[in-house]
């Protein structure tokens, strides 16, 4: 079976609300594809749908080119982490993931295995009624993980995580796409991905905004320009427009200058007598870029789709 | 379907109040009928020949309070997952939906009917033992209660099946509306409400017929063991009366279970 995902033309409507509408693209196997949009773009109805959860309207959602339906134990095949809050509160963590694991067909032994991966051995006897985030996180992850999937789905994984947790998923999520797994993982904030997705999926209102690799999108959104630190910053900002650049302040010394190479730059802040502290090639933050790339997308607003998730 | 079968055994078993709504089956179940069987004494009577006391029935009342912890059970078993998302768990690692519910209905069912058959049982015990000292005597008119009289055995057994039957409504009432709130609201309002209200018809006629078609008060006729010639319906039929209420309620929630996306 092929390790990936393939949503084609996919379109969903709860009520009046089109919550998914037309979207395609798809999830290749060994790197982490970012799924992103604000809330309310469709990204967990497209992962529902993805799961055989919800029916989509038109379209197809197939894993390793099958329907998740039609797979007889389909935890071998996908693995994917919703909801960490979907545990029964009284129910020991432990067999929790055993229902699991006999759903599936896997043995009592592949219980332990994952509640090892996830470090939760001095809380597996524990109900998960109990548990923090944190640890309803890692509970969530291991179920995703019970069946040793090639395709994997976290949705919102890093949401209300310390600093110590964020960077834990993110190392985890990097070495299954490093063992050749197709990862999914979805945010509303870009920058939770920058260092984690190798690809991004961006939806807004339900449909694509663009499938682009986060180098490329970086690069684009970077678009040569210059980045400037002075005491000086209305001054820097007359004379540098004045020479025909666009300037745009990004902080009480900071500034970004548009359609001028560095050297043009210095030689016009030396020749007007401004000092500057730095410098540099402007490096979009991925956050940047969503804005300047939703900004591009014309009818697409941040606005949330009400009643979508 | 061993594999669904095992999941949600684990499922059932492995939250605390499965175990305390067992109890509460076979508890409810023996202390209604031992109070119902040591409040009636033949002294009481004209003369102790003349109480024409159903004493299997009497011994057997217990089951009209067990049938509560019944449907708390089945509808719980149910609904929590909805409450919780965890259904979306459960039909991911699980994706079909008649095998889901079908596994669902086995463990709950059996594991009612065990419970059951224990406070059942229980029940008639504690009846025959207490009945002799009550007046209830050969001497009197009245054979010994036992499991081994025909009828008696029927009443047990068709009790067993009636606690089996609130089972399959409970968890089929629970997937179609999906709300523990809600389930439990229908599911008690059929076993309680529409046998009280019945009674406030003043037409003997139409209350008979009511009587015949209302799922409790025709299952519950499976308990009796004389006077069957007044009974409003026999009692295997009163007993498929309420089989064929389980039944229509079982497709309708497979229906919907199956076509609905997962809530």
């Amino acid at each position: 079976m092929d390790a990936d995902i393939e949503v084609r033309d996919l379109r969903k409507r709860y009520g009046s609300t089109l919550a998914v509408d037309g979207l395609s693209f798809t999830v290749p196997p060994g790197r982490v594809t970012g799924f992103v949009g604000p809330n309310g773009a469709g990204k967990s109805t497209t992962m529902r749908i993805i799961l055989g959860l919800d029916a989509p309207d038109e379209g197809v959602a197939l894993v390793g080119g099958r329907q998740y339906r039609s797979l007889r134990t389909p935890l071998r095949h996908v693995g994917a982490l919703l909801d960490a809050a979907a545990v029964h509160p009284s129910r020991r963590a432990a067999d929790h993931l055993l229902w699991m694991a006999q759903a599936s067909g896997l043995p009592r032994r592949r219980v332990d295995e994952v509640i090892g991966l996830v470090g939760l051995e001095s809380a597996a006897g524990r109900p998960a009624g109990g548990f923090s985030l944190g640890m309803r996180q890692r509970l969530g992850i291991a179920a995703a993980l019970l069946g040793d999937p090639p395709v994997l789905m976290f949705d919102e994984p890093v949401n209300g995580l310390d600093p110590d947790g964020i960077r834990w998923i993110r190392e985890l999520l990097r070495s299954l796409a490093a063992e050749g797994r197709a990862v999914l993982v979805s945010s509303h904030l870009m920058g939770e991905l920058e260092d984690t997705a190798d690809h991004l999926v961006v939806i807004g209102r339900g449909r694509l905004v663009t499938e682009t690799s986060v180098g490329a999108l970086l690069a684009a959104a970077s678009g040569g320009r210059v980045a400037l630190r002075t005491s000086h910053r209305t001054e820097a900002m007359t004379v540098l427009a004045g020479a025909g650049a666009t300037v745009a302040a990004t902080g009480r010394e900071t500034v970004t200058v548009g359609g001028l190479p560095t050297e043009r730059v210095i030689a016009l802040l030396s020749d007007h007598g401004l000092p500057f502290s730095e410098v540099s090639a402007h490096r979009a933050s991925l956050e940047e870029a969503y804005m300047e790339l939703t900004r591009d997308a014309g009818e697409f607003t941040a606005a949330a789709v009400p009643g979508a998730s | 379907m061993s594999r669904v079968l095992r999941a949600e055994w684990t499922k059932l078993r492995t939250v605390p109040s499965t175990a305390w709504l067992v109890a509460a089956v076979i508890g409810l179940t023996l202390a209604l009928g031992v109070a119902a069987v040591a409040s009636v004494d033949t002294a009481h009577c004209p003369t102790p020949t003349t109480c024409a006391e159903d004493t299997a029935r009497l011994s057997l009342t217990g089951v009209w309070l067990g049938q509560a912890a019944v449907a708390v059970l089945a509808v719980l078993a149910v609904t929590n997952e909805h409450a919780s998302g965890l259904i979306r768990s459960t039909l991911a690692a699980s994706p079909s939906r008649v095998r889901v519910l079908a596994g669902r209905l086995t463990v709950v069912t059996v594991t009612v009917v065990a419970a059951a058959a224990l406070g059942v049982a229980g029940s008639v015990l504690a009846a025959a033992a207490i009945l002799p000292s009550n007046g209830f005597t050969p001497a009197h008119g009245y054979a010994q209660l036992s499991l081994a009289d025909g009828p008696t055995l029927r009443a047990a057994a068709g009790s067993v099946l009636y606690l089996g039957l609130v089972a399959v409504i409970g968890v089929a009432v629970a997937t179609i509306v999906r709300g523990t709130a809600a389930a439990l609201t229908a599911a008690l309002t059929v076993l309680y409400a529409i046998p009280l209200l019945v009674r406030f018809v003043s037409d003997p006629g139409w209350q008979e017929q009511l009587q015949r078609w209302s799922p409790s008060s025709a299952g519950l006729t499976i308990q009796a063991t004389t006077g069957l010639e007044r009974l409003p319906i026999q009692p295997w039929a009163g007993l498929g009366v309420l089989a064929g209420y389980a039944f229509v309620t079982l497709v309708l929630a497979a229906a919907l279970f199956h076509s609905r996306d997962a809530g």
